[in-house]
């Protein structure tokens, strides 16, 4: 039989992102006198955090792009809240109780979910979890858990919601009517134990009658409130349960869609609710409860009025806080910021790598080889793209910042930001235990260059004295050089084939760094993978020849020949 | 998630595809068009509207040549019916009529099986078979427990509504000749979350629960485009009471508090809308209904504008929707003395009921609007017919 215990444990994901609902959960969370939330992370694309309030402080939420992830970065987790459209739906469900086979449930919040759908999800997790949904607006255990819309997104009822708990369950079908009839319990100086929308659909995942389960086998629930609507039979369970005497605490219900339609069949809002038979009816599905035992009222008014003659039990949380739910939306900030790691009394190098690393300490190796790198990448002579840049619109009579950005624009895979794609290629190829012979056969079939080898200048015979250079000082500090060693053993094979397909600098500098970043800056695998994400190392490329192309720019300056004109027999028209 | 019952037309065409011979006309066919295939000397007419016990009620003619078939067909749509079938007839003797139902319901498929089929099945209880076949024995394909059909038989048939997201399907009758299944009629009933997915053709087949209102119609159309729903049903145009609720269950509630106070026959509609729609759409919606209370000879009109407590859906928005629609009726409110009560609750009520409140008193209309501090049933009880 299904069964949890309510109070166990709640880290809760959510599929998809819906703004309001995250920050009612986080205020619901703070409120109770949470020291994290409960949302613990997101699913999504094309985002890596998440922004919301948690009580007075901003906070980002972790946002991954698969189940596996939040497994590898986070680890188990009790509730799905899944926010997936229709077509979504059952993959999404069924892949997180393939992720974490532990957990105790989910809300579905999506409309239109299939009857199909519906039936397999049910026959796979319908006797093993605890599924709100499809459509409705999640399950409630008030001070502990707010799994979905339920309860509201922000006010007083949320707010006592979160810092009260009570004795009396609420089972229903509807999303808008569970709201109501949370706000006349609680106007009735009582409060629920637990409440649930299981939804308007014609097979909600978890059951009716499991749902009175649960609250039947919770030792906080004293009585419990059940609404209905015409359609289906699934009241008919409840009916048999209660006369099995599987239900003994008092269920008060009522079945909404009393409206006789005579010989016209009226579909109504929700899906299900349609009386094809007579079975189907409100009215007989009332009488049918109340022959079992079931107290049922003929109308809403009187149904809600039972609350007043109950005495419904509310029980402080403890430890909630003092603090009180917003009554307003509130904005975020647009941007996170990095604080400045470094000191203006570090050395430029240093101070530099602290903003760019956003840490507050550097390897003595990594600050001196930087040095170096940095230096010798200031300038290369004018005759490369960005330096031309720099120098036509000096002479045009533009400013240093408009002849800088111009140069700045040249920058890109054939000039000056291969560092970080050829580091890739190194680190993938290292990782994967990829010869050199595959490594060549695969970019030949690719038909691409290797980043990281050719140049138009240098080549086997005419050495970059900057790449032995810098290639000396990275081994100087290194024990292992795996990833230089592999680049430099790729290079002796291309220059077979072709002299001028050199290591060049971007290739050297590549591995070089990779190197160092692991064996001086202790940096693991992952942390490498996310450094190049970034596209990091093309830093070193850009902060220092930034110096270069300003020289240039004022190299005309001083000079000023005019404006530029390329010359007429430099331009051939096809 | 509804289940959307077709015309047998199109029942018997996706089973059968392009072997079936039927025809089916519409008020919109032109019957000079058609030709009955000359292969076939009888025929069969029947009305296709989803109509129950036509037999009884002479809604199916039998033993027709083709130009008797074609005039008969002419005749019911002159008396109004919308959808006609025409097919060859499949002869058989009567006795040798069968029934079967396939239900899909939550953990079994409910299937029932008669030897007596036609139009008495349920006089001869003794020959029924009614299994609930459970999901785990089709899934391994054990129908064992079913003695009158076989085995393989049964299976295509659930395979056969697997694959087409068909969730009810009755055959009454059918008959078995040379061990293949005739089906003399056809019903299916589709999961309408999957109807878009179907040929376009079958939206046409589908049996509305009643036809001909042209708003209700409309508002079909917007249900069926936007991500939030929408859903119209006419009672009586003529009678005071209009509704524009929200929430599929206070919705409910609200028509079941007005019936409770004996104003039954006074509600002309019911509404619903909900999934956080869009101004633009609720005014679309919410102008549909108005043009239908304007248009009523009610003398006296009350239009009933009320939900539940919203969980997440701003109520800003839906009042900005309803503002915008009202706007193009605003002489009307006054001239035809119409009274309107607004219960609404959830997310943004203050700044929403604010606004209906300062448009309604701007304009003149007469209304009182609440918001959660007000139940339902205080609100319905201050209708006043």
């Amino acid at each position: 039989m299904l069964q949890i215990n309510l109070y166990k444990s709640h880290r809760v994901i959510m599929v998809g992102i819906h703004p309001e609902i995250i920050q009612s959960i986080l205020d619901f969370d703070y409120s109770r006198g949470a020291l994290e939330p409960s949302l613990i992370a997101i699913v999504s694309g094309n985002k890596k955090s998440y922004k919301c309030w948690f009580g007075e402080t901003e906070i980002l939420i972790p946002v991954f792009s698969s189940f596996d992830e939040v497994v590898k970065n986070i680890g188990q987790v009790d509730w799905l809240i899944n926010l997936s459209s229709s077509n979504s739906a059952k993959r999404t469900t069924i892949e997180f109780f393939i992720s974490f086979p532990a957990a105790f449930g989910a809300h579905l919040f999506c409309d239109g979910l299939s009857e199909q759908d519906a039936l397999y999800l049910i026959e796979k997790f319908g006797d093993t979890k605890f599924v709100a949904g499809a459509s409705g607006v999640g399950f409630l255990v008030p001070g502990f858990l707010k799994l979905g819309a339920i309860g509201g997104i922000y006010g007083d009822n949320l707010n006592i919601l979160s810092k009260q708990q009570g004795d009396t369950a609420i089972v229903c079908s509807s999303g808008g009517m569970v709201n109501e009839i949370i706000t006349t319990l609680i106007k009735a100086g009582g409060m629920p134990s637990m409440a649930v929308s299981f939804g308007g659909d014609r097979f909600p995942i978890t059951s009716p009658l499991q749902w009175i389960l649960l609250a039947e086998n919770d030792p906080k629930t004293n009585q419990i409130f059940y609404f209905g609507e015409l359609g289906g039979i699934d009241e008919y369970e409840i009916a048999t349960a209660v006369k099995d005497g599987k239900i003994k605490k008092p269920i008060y219900a009522y079945i909404a869609g009393r409206y006789e339609s005579g010989a016209r069949t009226i579909q109504f809002g929700h899906a299900k609710a349609l009386a094809n038979t007579p079975k189907e009816t409100a009215i007989a599905k009332t009488e049918a409860l109340k022959s079992a035992g079931v107290f049922t009222s003929n109308s809403f008014s009187e149904y809600l009025s039972i609350f007043n003659d109950i005495q419904s039990k509310a029980i402080a949380v403890s430890g909630s806080r003092l603090w009180k739910i917003p009554d307003i939306p509130r904005k975020n900030s647009i941007f996170t910021a990095a604080r400045d790691k470094g000191s203006i009394y570090d050395s430029f190098v240093k101070h530099s790598l602290c903003t760019l690393l956003e840490r507050n300490s550097i390897s003595d190796e990594l600050i001196n080889f930087t040095e170096k790198a940095y230096s010798v990448l200031i300038d290369h002579g004018a005759q490369v793209s960005g330096s031309v840049n720099a120098m036509v619109t000096a002479r045009a009579g533009k400013d240093m910042s408009s002849s800088l950005a111009s140069a700045i624009l040249t920058v890109g895979d054939r000039f000056g930001a291969a560092i970080n794609i050829s580091a890739k290629i190194w680190k993938e190829a290292v990782k994967n235990d990829v010869s050199v012979e595959e490594l060549l056969e695969n970019y030949k079939k690719k038909g691409e260059l290797i980043m990281g080898i050719g140049h138009l200048k240098y080549n086997f015979y005419n050495n970059d004295p900057r790449v032995a250079y810098l290639s000396d000082a990275a081994k100087s500090i290194l024990n292992n050089a795996v990833h230089i060693r592999y680049a430099e053993d790729v290079a002796k094979r291309t220059v077979q084939k072709k002299p001028s397909l050199i290591l060049n600098i971007d290739g050297l500098l590549g591995a070089a760094l990779i190197d160092i970043f692991i064996e001086c800056e202790g940096f693991s695998n992952e942390e490498i993978d996310r450094l190049l994400m970034t596209d990091f190392l093309n830093s070193y490329f850009l902060v220092p020849r930034t110096v270069g192309f300003i020289g240039n720019y004022l190299s005309q300056k001083r000079r000023d020949e005019g404006l530029f004109r390329l010359p007429d027999d430099l331009i051939f028209y096809d | 998630m509804s289940r959307a019952r077709i015309s047998e037309y199109a029942a018997k065409k996706i089973l059968l595809g392009d072997t079936y011979p039927g025809i089916s006309v519409t008020s919109e066919t032109d019957l000079n068009q058609i030709d009955l295939n000359e292969e076939f000397d009888e025929w069969a007419v029947k009305v296709d509207d989803g109509k129950k016990q036509r037999k009884k009620n002479g809604l199916v003619m039998l033993s027709l040549n083709s130009k008797e078939a074609k005039r008969c067909a002419y005749d019911y749509i002159n008396q109004g019916f919308h959808r006609v079938l025409l097919e060859p007839m499949i002869k058989h003797p009567q006795n040798e009529e069968k029934y079967l139902s396939l239900d899909f319901q939550r953990n079994a498929v409910e299937y029932i099986f008669s030897e007596y089929g036609g139009i008495d099945v349920e006089a001869n209880k003794q020959s029924i078979e009614k299994i609930s076949i459970p999901y785990s024995l089709i899934r391994n394909e054990n129908l064992s427990i079913v003695k009158k059909i076989s085995t393989e038989m049964l299976l295509k048939l659930i395979n056969f509504c697997t694959l087409h997201n068909v969730m009810f399907l009755e055959i009454n009758p059918f008959i078995v000749s040379n061990g293949q299944m005739h089906c003399i009629d056809f019903a299916l009933e589709i999961d309408d979350t999957k109807l878009h997915l179907m040929p376009a053709w079958i939206l046409e087949h589908v049996q509305e629960t009643r036809k001909a209102n042209e708003h209700e119609i409309l508002v079909d159309k917007i249900n069926s485009t936007s991500n939030a729903t929408f859903t119209l049903s006419v009672f009586d145009s003529n009678a005071p009471i209009f509704t524009i609720l929200s929430g599929g269950g206070a919705s409910l509630v609200f028509i079941d508090e007005l019936v409770n106070l004996g104003l039954k026959d006074k509600i002309a509609n019911y509404s619903e809308y909900s999934g956080a729609p869009s101004v633009d759409e609720t005014c679309v919606f919410v102008t549909e209904i108005l043009k239908i209370l304007f248009k009523s000879e009610s003398s006296k009109k009350i239009l009933l504008i009320g939900g539940g407590v919203a969980n997440f859906t701003d109520i800003s928005v839906t009042c900005s929707g309803i503002i915008k629609a009202c706007s193009n009726f605003l002489p009307l409110f006054e001239e035809q003395n119409v009274f309107v009560l607004v219960r609404r609750g959830g997310p943004g009520q203050e700044i929403g009921l604010e606004s209906l409140r300062n448009f309604f008193t701007k304009n003149n209309i007469s209304a009182q609007v609440f918001g959660s501090e007000v139940s339902i049933s205080e609100i319905v009880a201050k209708i006043i017919v």
